[in-house]
């Protein structure tokens, strides 16, 4: 009968040599294959065995994790099928009592009888299960075998149990590192895949860079993101990344909710893993296709963010028994990242789709204004029109402060609006506040802006005119009205271009290009101190002074076929001329309301009109109070229009400075002019 | 808003004009006026302004130019009769200078 040989001293001491070599090796191991496989190559130094089985245990389901066995100097592959179970072993008994468990002859024992002959087919006869433990924590349990029973007697037993602290101890460490090696690799693996997704807004470029950035984190053959369709039956795949693909897997494709992998995780919220294609249990068409790519384990796990179910992500790989549950874990980590990062690309798609939908509303509403105003067709040809044009052509590419000055009803808006669609802000918004329109105490909240909570009644943020304006024109029409004590703000805001929001100490800088508007003396109102001269010196960088009606008395019939065909028109009347004794009339009229109240005549006129000639109400011009112009009204009015050029150009009348150039007339018609209102141009240069 | 619809009848093909002439659908019109001249098999060709809101003054002179071209006119509002006839004027001014 073969036992255990009996050790001197010496050898006794080598061996513990022999340990403490053997622990510092497996310590400074980088992962549990490197440790384990220093284990068996210098455990032999320190104790001789023919058979060694290792298992090392889950910490928290404390189920075997992985294992390890070597007979006869060979390494014996636990994947494939054995006829023996671990339960049916002395390892889990030894694991959980904490004990060594020594089977002195195996052609003896009577439990673990599928073990036994496992063993028996290796020829071993004896074993000695020693616990590896670290304080109370349970590692895994070192199994060691001879070929010749009663191996390991009391004596061996204490030192192998000495030994497989040390081990337990050196693997703990080796085990740890390896651990914490891997969390470390897996958060920067996430860390790329976070980097790919927020460098990314677009939504197809994120899908893309997400399904790549998870293949190549997870290592896998393909990988997938599916996104719930409108009708919530099927999942599209947007993003496919599978280099190796046949053809048979395509983006755009839909799958069903129903019946399929990706859809029972859809629905459940939970991973699902398929390790291997089996026809009998999965569906068909699933089936069929995955055996045509050549994948054989695939894992679907659903994209959820803030609780918001988007989709699935699904990656595949060719091998069986492809994913473990680490992996699973690890996928659903990395699936969280991606549902952040589709669904903020998905928030990002909405927020482009809702800007340009602004952007077409902004310009469908513009052209609607656009119509509205006629701007384009400011109606006229008299000189004095002209004069104003010419001066709008002027000012209109520049940013500098117009100031219009006319009585009511000239225009004042229309030629404001002209300015800004000449200017090089003609892209950007109009905004027009009418300062007498708006109560005194809300005209600085309209100008400005007001915060939230600012005055009682300020129930939400308000951005104020100023600042909706800018990069665009801002139209103060009657100017002359704002309260004097508003007055200071609005030149600092025009002059520094910054300004705060009520209630706000956040300064904000604006750039928009003034155009105000007034019916009133400002500088009489100077005088009275109802208006600040520095306001004024900053508002009357170029002022244009629109001519009323009267005049320009030769536009007024353009003006009235304008009114009688717009309003003939909206109507739906056939107004095919006007009365010559008519027009006559409306000519000769003074109209102190100008053009907005000849606009309101012939309105009324349209209305009153039976037939195809407008019929003019033309007895209450007479009425009133008011009456029909002197016949040399008409006459001093121009005279004085046309003296009033021919100063500004010192008399000259030919040539591009030449007053008929600056009235838009010819040179030859303004001399006819001049010499039947008998001007000398000499005498007034 | 500015549009130009072409129907096509026996004896002619009439642009229909419809809302503002003003920058930049002139240059449209004339590119539809020249492009509409072609293939017409003896039948007239007419420029519908019945619809037209508004003509400003580059309008005016796409018109004018339409007019020397030789192009027909048919309009209703007064306003428009107006600016035609006045066209129509400086046509034959330009006419009698050349």
């Amino acid at each position: 009968m073969v036992t255990a040989p009996t050790v001197s001293p010496r050898v006794e001491e080598e061996r513990y040599l022999a340990l403490l070599r053997t622990a510092n090796a497996i310590a400074t191991c980088c992962d549990c294959s490197g440790a384990s496989d220093t284990l068996v190559e210098k455990l032999r130094e320190v104790t001789p065995f023919d058979c060694l089985h290792l298992v090392a245990f889950e910490r928290e389901t404390n189920t075997p994790a992985w294992a390890l066995l070597e007979a006869n100097g060979k390494r014996i592959d636990l994947t494939s099928e054995h006829d023996f179970s671990l339960d049916d072993s002395p390892i889990p008994q030894a694991h959980e009592s904490g004990q060594c468990v020594v089977i002195a002859d195996w052609s003896r024992e009577t439990r673990f009888k599928k073990y036994g002959l496992f063993l028996a087919r290796l020829g071993i006869r004896s074993t000695c299960s020693l616990p590896l433990t670290r304080g109370q924590r349970r590692l895994g349990v070192l199994s060691l075998g001879r070929f010749y029973p009663n191996a390991y007697d009391a004596e061996e037993v204490r030192f192998l149990e000495l030994a497989a602290d040390q081990i337990g101890l050196a693997i703990d460490a080796a085990v740890n590192f390896y651990v914490s090696q891997r969390v470390q690799d897996q958060l920067k693996l996430i860390l790329d895949l976070t980097n790919q997704l927020v460098s990314n807004l677009e939504f197809h470029d994120v899908l893309h860079a997400a399904s790549a950035s998870v293949r190549r984190v997870m290592h896998c053959d393909a990988a997938a993101i599916m996104l719930a369709d409108a009708e919530g039956t099927h999942l599209r795949v947007h993003a496919l990344d599978y280099p190796e693909s046949r053809g048979i897997f395509t983006e755009g494709s839909r799958v069903p909710i129903e019946g399929t992998l990706p859809g029972d995780s859809f629905k459940s919220r939970k991973p699902m893993v398929v390790n291997r294609l089996d026809p009998t249990a999965i569906p068909q068409e699933m089936y069929r296709k995955a055996a045509a790519e050549g994948l054989n384990s695939f894992c679907d796990v659903p994209l959820v963010s803030r609780n918001r179910l988007l989709g699935v992500l699904a990656v595949a790989r060719r091998e069986e028994n492809a994913f473990d549950d680490q992996e699973v874990a690890f996928l659903t980590q990395v699936a969280n990242q991606v549902a952040i990062g589709v669904e903020n690309a998905v928030s990002y798609s909405e927020i482009a789709d809702l800007k340009n939908r602004l952007a077409q509303e902004k310009l469908y509403l513009e052209d609607e204004i656009r119509g509205e105003m006629d701007f384009e067709g400011i109606v006229g040809q008299s000189s004095a029109l002209r004069h104003v044009l010419n001066l709008v052509d002027q000012v209109a590419p520049s940013d500098s402060t117009v100031l219009l000055l006319g009585e009511t009803g000239t225009g004042k808006e229309l030629i404001a609006r002209a300015i800004h669609d000449r200017s090089r802000r003609k892209d950007r918004t109009f905004v027009k506040l009418n300062c007498a329109a708006i109560p005194t105490g809300l005209l600085e909240s309209e100008l400005f802006g007001h915060e939230r909570g600012a005055f009682t009644g300020a129930i939400s943020q308000k951005i104020g005119r100023l600042e909706l304006a800018d990069q665009g024109s801002l139209f103060l029409d009657e100017v002359g009205d704002i309260p004097i004590e508003i007055q200071p703000k609005l030149l600092r805001a025009l002059q520094e271009r910054e300004f705060e929001r009520l209630g706000s100490t956040r300064t904000k800088k604006v750039d928009v290009r003034l155009v105000a508007a007034t019916n009133r003396d400002l500088e009489k109102m100077i005088e009275s101190r109802e208006f600040r001269s520095d306001l004024y010196y900053r508002l009357n960088v170029f002022p244009i002074r629109i001519p009323p009606l009267r005049e320009r008395p030769e536009d007024i019939p353009l003006l009235v076929r304008y009114f009688a065909q717009k309003y003939g028109r909206r109507m739906e009347k056939q107004i095919e001329s006007i009365p010559a004794a008519a027009m006559k009339k409306l000519a000769a009229w003074p109209w102190p309301g100008n053009i907005r109240e000849l606009e309101n005549f012939i309105e009324r006129s349209v209305i009153l009109t039976h037939g195809s000639a407008l019929q003019v109400p033309v007895g209450e011009l007479g009425g009133n109070g008011r009456s029909a112009p002197a016949p040399g009204t008409q006459k001093a009015s121009e005279r004085e229009e046309i003296v009033r050029i021919l100063r500004e150009t010192n008399g000259r009348v030919a040539g591009p400075q030449g007053a008929a150039m600056r009235m838009g007339i010819k040179r030859t018609t303004l001399i006819s002019r001049m010499k039947k209102l008998a001007i000398d141009p000499h005498r007034l240069s | 808003m500015f549009k130009i619809s072409i129907v096509e009848t026996h004896g002619q093909r009439r642009l229909v004009l419809e809302g503002t002439l003003v920058r930049p659908w002139t240059t449209e019109l004339e590119r539809a006026w020249s492009s509409a001249g072609q293939q017409l098999q003896g039948r007239k060709l007419v420029i519908d302004l019945t619809n037209v809101t508004l003509i400003g003054p580059d309008g005016e002179n796409t018109l004018l130019k339409l007019m020397s071209d030789g192009a027909k006119f048919s309009c209703g509002g007064v306003l428009t009769k107006h600016v035609l006839k006045q066209l129509a004027r400086r046509c034959r001014c330009n006419r009698k200078l050349l």
